[in-house]
Parts: structure tokens; C-alpha cells; sequence
């Protein structure tokens, strides 16, 4: 009988204990508390261990935000500030939005359209060739490409992301597109849209404008996980003189040590 | 040294309000680290937590005149907060989609600010991961962004006293967790 009234006078204890050490007990609670407390190690124990996890808390480390985040605000904090001068009470995000759902709803009209053709006439699909489903796969990469133009313009970074590799699922390259991606591979100041940018210029590296542009952007780029993805990626293509670049490369200051390791190493397979 | 440090997060949002964008920034700089961890730990992306401590900023940026001064600044924004981060559980499906790529860059350079914490805060994590996301969010908002009883029950629309046994409950059931996950895990 006694045994079990202890186990459950633990239990409630225990519910408390954090109640207790938090002070937010009344004095009646805390004293019946710290009476048993005297008398029961187990429950000692428990106290100790929250005492303990409590303490890991308070002394946790703090995760440092990136100090380019600190300036990406800065220049929102600036465009908002231009267009409340102008008295406008557009925001600025608006305009790309609404234009982001115009393109979306265009697609997926076109998208239903076309799933109607292919469903309720197959008939005619045999007929009028294959001509007109290849002009409407070319509209509706187009318009894919319309999408990824607008959103490459998003505040957020990861809806740019999200952009670079909508990339994947059109056919080709065109100029602007092009002069888009290599924009956002020099410009953006988030590396990691950087490095997606290169990831989507890397699909079109038999083009020799391509080639060359990463070569020159590498010189350009100051983060050493965007240098290492362009150096691998340069590397791969085969371009001719790519290990004349890399050398050229090699010779520039403040690189990291391990962006100069791979260099050395990929330079010497080169030119075996 | 600047006039600014000595005034208050609510007086400074006042200042927002007649036109003093600038203000905000002042804010920023007080509490984007705190917004930071506070997304860090509760998605285990330091990439997205970026962008999720700026879309608070932005919000409060564009809704600067719906912000209500008699109300505590650092409350509105954690409801944001809160706002931001239940969109960004919503839409994480859409975020599967970023490449492996992307994905194996992310994970060197959690990897690369894990080198900075220790085994026990390793542990700590990895036990606070294992709560419901309730109460992660209780835990995070009470222990680590030390925020009242009060201030929590404004912010998640509920009664002092259901926050109050809740916190409770969690920092229990967290204090099991993390000497179960002490007991079992090797990190090396």
C-alpha cells in the first residue's frame, strides 16, 4: 500500500517539476515539493535532468544568418521606400504576380485545351497530323519560358530558384533566355541561385557561347562552392582550351584552398 | 551612439508608419538572428530559413499599417512568424522539387554550421526534432525566444492557461526524448 501511494505522489511531483523550477508554483505546492524531493533520489534525478536540458537550452548555439541577407533587405527596404514616394500604393510584387497568374492560367488553358483534343477526337489527331502537336508543345514552351522570365524576378530566393530549374523542361535555349541566365549567374546575390543558374547553363555547354561565358563568369564569381560547381562543370564539357583558362584561373588571389586543390587536380588530368 | 539604439521596437514601428522605412531596417538588425534560429531549428534548412526570416521582414514591410500599437511589436511579429512558417510546412511537397543538386549543397552547408555546435547540441536538436510540430513550435517560441506565457497564448489564439500545461507537457516529454536520443546516438 505505501509503495504505491509513493509512485503515484512521483508522478504528480513530476508533472510539477518543471512548474517548480520555472518558479510559478504557489509556496503550498513548492514546499510539498521540496519535501519529497528530500526523500526520493528518483525524483531528485528528474530534476537534475531537466535542470540539465534547461541549461543546453539557454546555452544552445545560435545559427548566424548569411551578411548578405542583412543587404538583400536593405534594397527591398529601399524600392519600398522609392514607390511610397511616388505615392503609388502599388506593391511592387503585385505587378509580377498578377502577371505570374495571367502566364500560369494561360498554360493551363492551353494544357486542358489540349487534353480535350487528344480525348475526345482521336480521330482527328491521326489525321491532322503531327504537325499541329508539335506547334502546340512549341506554344506551350514558350510559354514555359515566359513563366520562368517572369519569376526569375521574384524577391524570394527560392521561388528563383524554383525558376532556373523550371529550365529543365524547355527544349532549347533561346538568346534571351540565355542573357537571362547568365545575368543571374553574375548578379544574384544569393549563391545558391548562382549555383543553379550554372546548373541550367551547364545542359547547353556544346554551345561554344555557352562555354565561353562560364569560363569568363568563373573569373567573375567570389564564392568557392559556385567556383567548384563551374570548374567541374567546365571541366566536363571537354571546351578546348579549358585548361589554359583553369591555369589562368589558378593564378588569381584569395581562392580557397580547396578550390585551388581541385584546380591543380583537374588541370593535371587536363593536360595528360 | 545612434539615437535610434535607445528607442523601443514599438516606437520605431510608429516611425514606419508616418514614412521612415529605415526604421524597419533598425528592426531588422535587432531580430533577424533570433528569426533565424527560430527557422533554422524548426525546418532543418538553413537555406530556406533565409528566405523564411525575410518573408517575415517583407510582411511587415508591406503590412507596416495594419500593425496595431497597442500591441506588443515583438508579438506581431512572431505571429507572422508562425504565419510564414505553417505556408512554408504547406508548400514544402513543392519544394521536394528543387534538384539533388541543390539539395546536396544544402545539406554540406548544414553540415558545415553544425561543425560550430557541439555533441549536445546535436542531441538537443535531434530530440526537439522528434516532438509533434505543435510542440516544437511551443518549445522554440517558450525556451528558446523566451517568450511569455502570455505572449504565446496572443500569438497561437488560445488561453493562457492551455499554453501554460502544454510548454509544460513538451519541456517533459523533450527531457525523455533527449536522454533517449543521448543514450542511443553516435554521431561520429
Amino acid at each position: 500500500m505505501e509503495t504505491s501511494n509513493k509512485k503515484i505522489e512521483c508522478v504528480e511531483v513530476q508533472e510539477l517539476l518543471s512548474e517548480y523550477l520555472q518558479l510559478e508554483l504557489s509556496n503550498e505546492k513548492s514546499l510539498a515539493i521540496e519535501g519529497h524531493l528530500k526523500v526520493c533520489s528518483h525524483c531528485n534525478n528528474e530534476l537534475a535532468k531537466l535542470k540539465k536540458l534547461i541549461e543546453l537550452i539557454d546555452n544552445a548555439y545560435e545559427p548566424e544568418p548569411p551578411s548578405y541577407l542583412k543587404s538583400q533587405f536593405s534594397e527591398l527596404i529601399n524600392k519600398e521606400q522609392a514607390t511610397q514616394q511616388q505615392g503609388s500604393t502599388k506593391l511592387p510584387i503585385s505587378y509580377t504576380t498578377r502577371i505570374l497568374v495571367r502566364v500560369a492560367a494561360a498554360i493551363a488553358l492551353l494544357l486542358v485545351g489540349n487534353a480535350i483534343g487528344l480525348f475526345t477526337y482521336p480521330y482527328l489527331l491521326e489525321q491532322s497530323s503531327k504537325q499541329e502537336v508539335a506547334m502546340i508543345k512549341q506554344e506551350v514552351s514558350s510559354l514555359k519560358e515566359a513563366l520562368v522570365l517572369s519569376m526569375i524576378n521574384q524577391e524570394s530566393a527560392s521561388e528563383r530558384v524554383r525558376a532556373l530549374n523550371m529550365t529543365t523542361e524547355l527544349s532549347h535555349l533561346d538568346n534571351k533566355l540565355f542573357a537571362v541566365l547568365l545575368e543571374t549567374l553574375n548578379d544574384d546575390p544569393s549563391p545558391n541561385v548562382r549555383l543553379s543558374a550554372a546548373q541550367a547553363l551547364s545542359r547547353y555547354m556544346a554551345s561554344e557561347q555557352v562555354r565561353d561565358s562560364l569560363i569568363s563568369s568563373l573569373h567573375e564569381q567570389t564564392n568557392p562552392l559556385v567556383q567548384i560547381t563551374l570548374i567541374n562543370i567546365i571541366v566536363t564539357s571537354n571546351a578546348p582550351h579549358a585548361a589554359e583558362s583553369l591555369k589562368q584561373f589558378a593564378k588569381s588571389k584569395d581562392l580557397m584552398d580547396e578550390v585551388k586543390q581541385l584546380l591543380d587536380i583537374q588541370i593535371k588530368q587536363l593536360t595528360i | 551612439m545612434n539615437a535610434t539604439e535607445l528607442k523601443s521596437d514599438n516606437s520605431l514601428m510608429l516611425e514606419a508608419q508616418d514614412g521612415n522605412l529605415k526604421a524597419i531596417g533598425e528592426l531588422y538588425d535587432r531580430h533577424q538572428k533570433k528569426l533565424y534560429g527560430f527557422f533554422v531549428r524548426l525546418t532543418n534548412n538553413s537555406f530556406c530559413s533565409c528566405d523564411l526570416t525575410q518573408n517575415v521582414f517583407l510582411r511587415i514591410l508591406k503590412f507596416r499599417h495594419t500593425y496595431n500599437p497597442a500591441h506588443q511589436f515583438r508579438t506581431w511579429m512572431y505571429q507572422i512568424a508562425r504565419n510564414v512558417l505553417s505556408d512554408f510546412y504547406n508548400s514544402k511537397n513543392k519544394l521536394v522539387e528543387y534538384s539533388n543538386d541543390i539539395d546536396n549543397v544544402r545539406h554540406n552547408e548544414i553540415e558545415h554550421q553544425h561543425g560550430y555546435a557541439s555533441r549536445e547540441d546535436l542531441v538537443l536538436y535531434r530530440a526537439i526534432g522528434q516532438l509533434s510540430k505543435e510542440q516544437q513550435l511551443l518549445i522554440e517560441m517558450s525556451k528558446f525566444q523566451k517568450l511569455k506565457y502570455e505572449e504565446i497564448a496572443l500569438i497561437t489564439n488560445d488561453s493562457v492557461g492551455n499554453i501554460k500545461v502544454k510548454v509544460h507537457r513538451a519541456i517533459a516529454l523533450l527531457k525523455e526524448k533527449y536522454f533517449e536520443v543521448d543514450r542511443t546516438i553516435d554521431f561520429e
